[in-house]
């Protein structure tokens, strides 16, 4: 059974655990998702870096699955960014017409991509989540704003997976250590409240038990509150007594 | 030495806490930002290489066709947009071969210039993608070479703000985590120090209380009670007071009764003197009470623990319910399946529909059942089926599926609640009723400020799935705790009935009784449940925020609830009149709706949930107790319980009709003029109510309410 004084330990213990993890939890996920949304808006960069190359090539007349220098301009850009896994782009049956990966042209693009293609036709890009990598996707459209196809990024979850972990560590590390000294400042700071509490507490038993054992004839003259309710006792029984002694006088008159 | 007492050591200890839970929490904050820095910066600088390298080439394909770098047309312009599209970038800038600044958008960093003359002056292939920091930017400098001769260079400044910004945020999580762990504080003392120390405290505070008064009689039973509790010795367990209160009591009872008999044997002389004995004797029993015919059953302290026993359990399970608040509409949005003739805004407000309807309708009934079975196996089913609840409405695969799990916590809900309302009844006497339900609604009440804020918080960082996952692991804690509960006796309680059609009708020919419901509590759940469980969630979320934020603001209207009640209380127990209170709390709640179709934004938003908290908190005391004051006889004939039941059921009814209403007004006008809408409607019903019972008449005078 635990005492008072570590009873009041464990509840503050408690809360300061609930505080720290809270925001641990919170500085986890907000690193999380900046990191997250930096690496997705740096490939976004790219992609719409290829975007733009590409349409160059479109307007001056060459036709989509036709433009000699995709190859060596996805090539590029993979190389350019250790992140990168691969790029592929696809035309609007999914077919495959260009792609960092050998024999992956002339392949059907993913059902995963497609239908995600498929629901982020109206936002500027589209994201996928799989188990080994992240991806995003661009639709990729001629001058006259006619979607031709995708362009596919997919880059490393292991790199920010990593990366998260990382961080997830630091913060647990901090949060241990926080709690720790939270702890030692709490014994600390706790054990003199609850002096102070059993101070109180002990003054007002002594007091009422004197006040009591006296019929009210010993007080405290107190000034703290809570033993003002002492005197306050002492008071009435005095009282009490003296009426009865009064009525005890008149009855040996009567006699 | 009282509650009060205690109150005040809890406060002190709570606050220690606090004290020292901000001062981890600084110094983790201080820690993390440095982490984050250092962690994301390499992130920031790779983007700025690949924005580096999509300028670059795009200056050197113009210069490959022969236009002099140093003329180059909207460089700054393209600059300023690259900025606007990545607002890590507080500056970039392109310079010559010597490092003078040619085009640039954004502030120059102090020192910058000394710096690009600097490394313009190292060969190019030397500058690297290595950030170094001039004032508050990390500037990265990317060369800019044409067929190995050196054009000048690119600066990218990530503005360190940036990562401080990112802390910023975060940081009004940790605040508002900080606010609900006060109130956690707070009841984790109950829970883990309150029972025992409690009742000993109550024990000792009635006992004293009654020895301070004179009330000796009391004070003996009290002391008697107390002892079977626990020992007054709360320090050292040695000194034994209420022995000491018992000695102490027994000299004044054996020195009264002795004089008691003296007294009457003295009467029967019939002389003045003991006339006068006699007069002077009886004055004493006036003034204290010492008669054993003033022993009448008195519910002592020992009730105390049982009563406050309830508080945990009910919290725990309460929470779970409220954690879901801020993005039950969200979830049900994401959920969405095309229901044939329903709006997409009506199905989405079904799960809360149901869930008030299932509530309102079953808790008549539910009350007669939790005395059936005892109060703790009631709360214990409900508290299993929430549970379930939960864990389906997580695993849910569409949105049929979530009305059917919803529904099942909102039985779950139901007999919870009213089992745990059995429970504070059963406990309490007409004495100590009234803290009874002060704890009741108390509990609620820190449900309700800690619930919404961290359910939204988990919502938008671990997705609703396992936000729901979350409630279900609370609500099976609840079922943990609510075991704990002592098994009452059937006779234990009060044996309830449910509420008879006949009652009913009876009721509702009262005409005043009638226009408080229908008038003022009605129209007060409405625009309750239609902005707070409804609309805020699904406004802010179509606002582009997250449900953390619809989290922060239902915890505003819970601390201004938590702030503003307890005085607006004792406003409606002093002269005011409180049709006047009811009436003026409504059009309060309904004022902020009006500023919607003008201000598209969180503040008036936020203005819009302070004036409604402001107004509830108005209202709802005196709303209570006028129903006891407009329907008197049939409390008499009826009983307070059912007159009550009648009245609760009707308020609910509200909650149903609520987020119906808004979804059905949504759907028609869009958010604005939804909230204005359901806000007028409101407004009108504070009008009606006010002329129905004769608010704007004059007040009758002392004398005529004497006469």
């Amino acid at each position: 059974m635990l005492s008072l004084r570590n009873k009041f330990i464990l509840a503050a213990l408690i809360a300061c655990l609930f505080a720290v993890g809270m925001a641990g939890f919170l500085n986890y996920f907000k690193f999380k998702r900046t990191t997250d949304s930096l690496l997705q808006s740096r490939m976004v960069l790219i992609g719409t870096h290829v975007e733009t190359t590409i349409q160059s090539a479109l307007a001056l007349g060459l036709s989509f699955p036709e433009i000699p220098t995709v190859d060596k301009l996805i090539e590029r850009e993979r190389a350019s960014d250790s992140l990168i896994q691969g790029i592929d782009i696809f035309d609007n049956e999914g077919r495959v017409l260009y792609s960092t990966q050998k024999g992956y042209v002339g392949r059907v693009i993913d059902s995963a991509s497609l239908q995600a293609a498929k629901e982020g036709a109206d936002k500027p890009f589209w994201r996928i989540e799989a188990r080994e990598y992240l991806s995003v996707g661009i639709g990729l459209q001629n001058n006259f704003g006619v979607t031709l196809g995708q362009l596919v990024i997919r880059y490393s979850r292991a790199d920010l997976d990593l990366r998260t972990g990382n961080m997830g560590r630091s913060l647990l590390f901090f949060s241990l250590f926080g709690l720790a000294a939270a702890f030692l400042v709490l014994l600390i700071v706790l054990g003199a409240l609850y002096r102070g509490f059993l101070r109180d507490l002990r003054s007002f038993e002594v007091g009422l038990s004197r006040a009591l054992d006296s019929d009210g004839k010993a007080r405290l003259l107190a000034r703290r509150s809570m033993n003002r309710a002492v005197d306050e006792i002492a008071d009435v029984l005095v009282s009490a007594h003296g009426a009865l002694d009064a009525v005890e006088e008149k009855l040996k008159v009567l006699r | 030495m009282n509650q009060a007492y205690l109150g005040k050591m809890y406060w002190r200890l709570t606050g220690l806490v606090m004290l020292v839970m901000l001062l981890v929490l600084g110094g983790l904050s201080f820690f993390t930002q440095s982490a984050f820095e250092q962690r994301l910066l390499p992130d920031l600088v790779q983007k700025a290489v690949t924005v580096g390298a999509s300028t670059r080439s795009l200056i050197l394909r113009a210069v490959d066709y022969g236009i002099d770098y140093s003329n180059l047309y909207g460089v700054s312009s393209t600059f300023a947009e690259l900025r606007k599209e990545n607002p890590e970038f507080a500056y970039i800038a392109a310079t010559n071969e010597r490092g003078v600044v040619l085009f640039e958008s954004g502030e120059r960093a102090p020192g910058a210039d000394q710096y690009y003359s600097q490394i313009a002056l190292s060969t190019p292939t030397d500058a690297s993608a290595t950030p170094v920091l001039l004032g508050a930017q990390y500037v990265v400098s990317l060369p800019l070479m044409i067929d190995d001769k050196a054009l000048g260079m690119l600066h990218f400044g990530i503005d360190q703000a940036y990562i401080k910004g990112v802390m910023r945020e975060v940081l009004l999580d940790v605040l508002v985590v900080l606010l609900v762990s006060v109130f956690f504080t707070f009841e984790l003392l109950h829970f883990v120090v309150g029972n025992k120390l409690e009742a000993q405290f109550g024990a000792l505070a009635e006992t004293v209380d009654f020895l301070g008064s004179g009330n000796f009689v009391h004070a003996s039973r009290s002391s008697a009670d107390a002892r079977k509790a626990a020992d007054y010795g709360l320090v050292t367990g040695e000194l034994a007071l209420s022995q000491k209160i018992d000695a102490a009591l027994s000299r004044l009872f054996e020195r009264y009764r002795e004089l008691a008999l003296r007294v009457s044997a003295a009467a029967k002389q019939g002389s003045t003197l003991s006339q006068q004995i006699d007069t002077m004797f009886s004055a004493l029993s006036g003034k204290y009470r010492f008669a054993p015919e003033d022993s009448a059953f008195l519910p002592s302290a020992i009730e105390a623990p049982y009563l406050e026993r309830i508080r945990t359990p009910l919290f725990v399970f309460l929470l779970a319910e409220e954690l879901t608040r801020s993005f039950v509409p969200g979830y049900a949005n994401y959920l969405l399946v095309d229901v044939p003739f329903w709006a997409k805004q009506i199905v989405i407000g079904l799960p809360i529909v149901l869930f008030m309807a299932i509530v309102a309708l079953a808790q008549p009934y539910l009350g007669p059942w939790s005395y059936r079975i005892g109060r703790k196996n009631a709360m214990l089913i409900g508290a299993v089926l929430a549970t379930v609840g939960f864990m389906g409405t997580a695993l849910a695969g569409d949105l049929y599926a979530l009305l059917f799990w919803r529904s099942l916590c909102a039985l779950g809900y139901a007999m919870v609640f009213v089992a745990a309302q059995g429970y504070v009844l059963d406990h309490t006497g007409e004495h100590n009723r009234a803290r009874g339900f002060a704890l009741f609604v108390g509990v609620f009440m820190v449900a309700t400020i800690c619930g919404p804020p961290i359910g939204g918080i988990l919502a938008d960082n671990i997705g609703y799935r396992w936000s729901f996952l979350v409630s279900g692991l609370v609500a099976l804690v609840s079922i943990a705790i609510i075991m704990g509960l002592p098994q009452e006796r059937q006779s234990d309680g009060l044996r309830e009935l449910p509420l008879s059609f006949a009652d009913f009708k009876r009721l509702i020919k009262n005409q005043r009784f009638t226009s408080l419901s229908l008038f003022a509590a009605i129209p007060a759940k409405i625009i309750l449940t239609g902005f707070c469980f409804y609309l805020i969630p699904l406004y802010i979320l179509s606002l582009g925020n997250s449900p953390a934020m619809a989290g922060r603001l239902l915890m505003a209207y819970a601390v201004i609830m938590v702030l503003v009640v307890p005085l607006a209380a004792r406003f409606a127990d002093l002269n005011i009149r409180r049709e006047r209170l009811v009436a003026l709390g409504l059009c309060v709640s309904a004022l902020g709706g009006f500023l919607m179709p003008f201000f598209d934004s969180i503040w008036a938003l936020f203005v819009l949930v302070v004036l409604l908290g402001f107004g509830q908190s108005l209202s709802i005391a005196a709303q209570g107790a006028l129903v006891s004051d407009f329907c008197r006889s049939e409390e008499c004939n009826l009983g307070e319980g059912a007159v009550y039941g009648a009245y609760r059921l009707l308020e609910r009814t509200g909650n149903v009709l609520g987020p119906l209403l808004a979804s059905i007004f949504l759907v028609l006008f869009g958010y604005g003029y939804t909230f204005a809408l359901i806000s007028l409607l409101v407004l009108l019903a504070s009008l009606v109510f006010a002329l129905a019972s004769g608010v704007f008449r004059a007040p009758r005078s002392p004398e005529k309410v004497e006469a």
